[in-house]
């Protein structure tokens, strides 16, 4: 196999995020499916959404684990191993794979940044807010107040059940008062922001991603660097769609897995099975490209 | 022990995969799935940002 030639399916990845947002907005599945925990930030108050969004669940699970404990309920009831464990598995198989491929509001992200090749840049550390959201606003306060509250301030909300359910629903309409105007306030600044910097959403916001970073580190898709192939050109970092550098960032846990990336036209960036990640110098020695010496090395 | 953290980090998936399956499988079998179900079924207010 040719390294320095991307996979072909890697520019399908426009069509499959576009596809994963029509399916998860399809309508028609929503009697079967309305208990599934898709892996993606997609509202259940979207009039077409067809499964619930993750995030919202576990709001709810929270705010309701203070209802139950109220009421004498054991400790283990409180958890929500379903969503939870969901969750967690298909981040171990698929890493952020979710997020660069199928999340609709990723998608939005992306499409939106093509507007201008002028971008921000945020520090690093900025990456760590959206772990103050995940376990603040999703899981102590909905536990509190036994209200939503990131949902109460989600862009993807104001976008998909702020604008169409009014829209279908006009008797909802009565009802729209300071929080909706907020709302869109919000998701007008996200807007902009995606024009301007890459994924701010994900980076900054984002529970379900954060969620995900966690066990991104050693889920079975991984991204390996090569720096012995590697010119430093500097395109891979020209077109991270997270903001990146490849080359020191890979498997970073702002990284969204969209392997973009991995087009360098000089194939220094790979996707790999985490079981190859260490241990591609034990095939190239049996292969005879590296003398047998080179297991014993630290790389 | 290098080889063995690098082992270690080769595999883990393996027991968190299944632990993570063994627990969304335990949380349907005790109700959760119906529950958000149920809670799917509810118009979310503050999704839709009605009310205050």
């Amino acid at each position: 196999m040719d390294e320095s030639r991307p996979p072909r399916w890697l520019k399908w990845r426009g069509k499959i995020q576009a596809l994963s947002t029509i399916l998860v907005n399809s309508y028609f599945l929503k009697g079967l499916t309305g208990g599934c925990c898709i892996p993606v930030l997609n509202c259940w108050a979207c009039p077409a959404a067809v499964a619930s969004c993750p995030i919202g669940a576990l709001q709810n699970a929270a705010g309701q684990a203070r209802w139950q404990r109220s009421a004498g309920g054991s400790l283990l009831s409180l958890v929500p191993f379903y969503i939870l464990g969901t969750l967690v598995a298909f981040s171990v198989l698929l890493g952020r794979f979710m997020c660069g491929w199928l999340c609709p509001f990723g998608w939005l992200q992306d499409l939106l940044g093509r507007l201008s090749r002028r971008k921000l840049r945020l520090p690093n550390w900025t990456g760590y807010l959206r772990y103050v959201f995940l376990v603040g606003l999703v899981f102590v306060v909905p536990y509190l107040t036994t209200e939503l509250w990131f949902c109460k301030i989600c862009p993807q909300g104001a976008l998909e059940g702020g604008i169409f359910q009014p829209l279908v629903h006009p008797e909802l309409r009565a009802d729209i008062g300071t929080l909706w105007y907020i709302k869109q306030a919000m998701l007008v600044a996200w807007l902009v922001a995606f024009v301007y910097i890459r994924r701010p959403f994900c980076r900054l916001m984002c529970p379900l991603g954060a969620i995900f970073a966690l066990f991104s580190r050693v889920s079975v898709l991984q991204i390996k660097f090569n720096p012995n192939k590697c010119n430093n050109c500097g395109w891979c970092e020209e077109i991270c769609p997270a903001g990146l550098d490849p080359r020191k960032q890979v498997n970073s846990h702002l990284c969204i897995s969209c392997l973009e990336c991995q087009k360098c036209p000089q194939g220094a960036i790979t996707t790999l099975p985490i079981w190859r990640l260490h241990s591609d110098s034990e095939s190239q020695v049996k292969k005879g490209n590296l003398p047998s010496c080179a297991t014993r090395c630290n790389n | 022990m290098r080889g063995l953290l690098l082992h270690l980090l080769r595999w883990i998936w393996v027991p968190l995969l299944l632990g993570a399956v063994a627990l969304a499988i335990w949380g349907v079998s005790n109700g959760q799935y119906g529950e958000v179900y149920r809670w799917f079924n509810i118009l979310c207010y503050s999704c839709i940002g009605l009310g205050s």
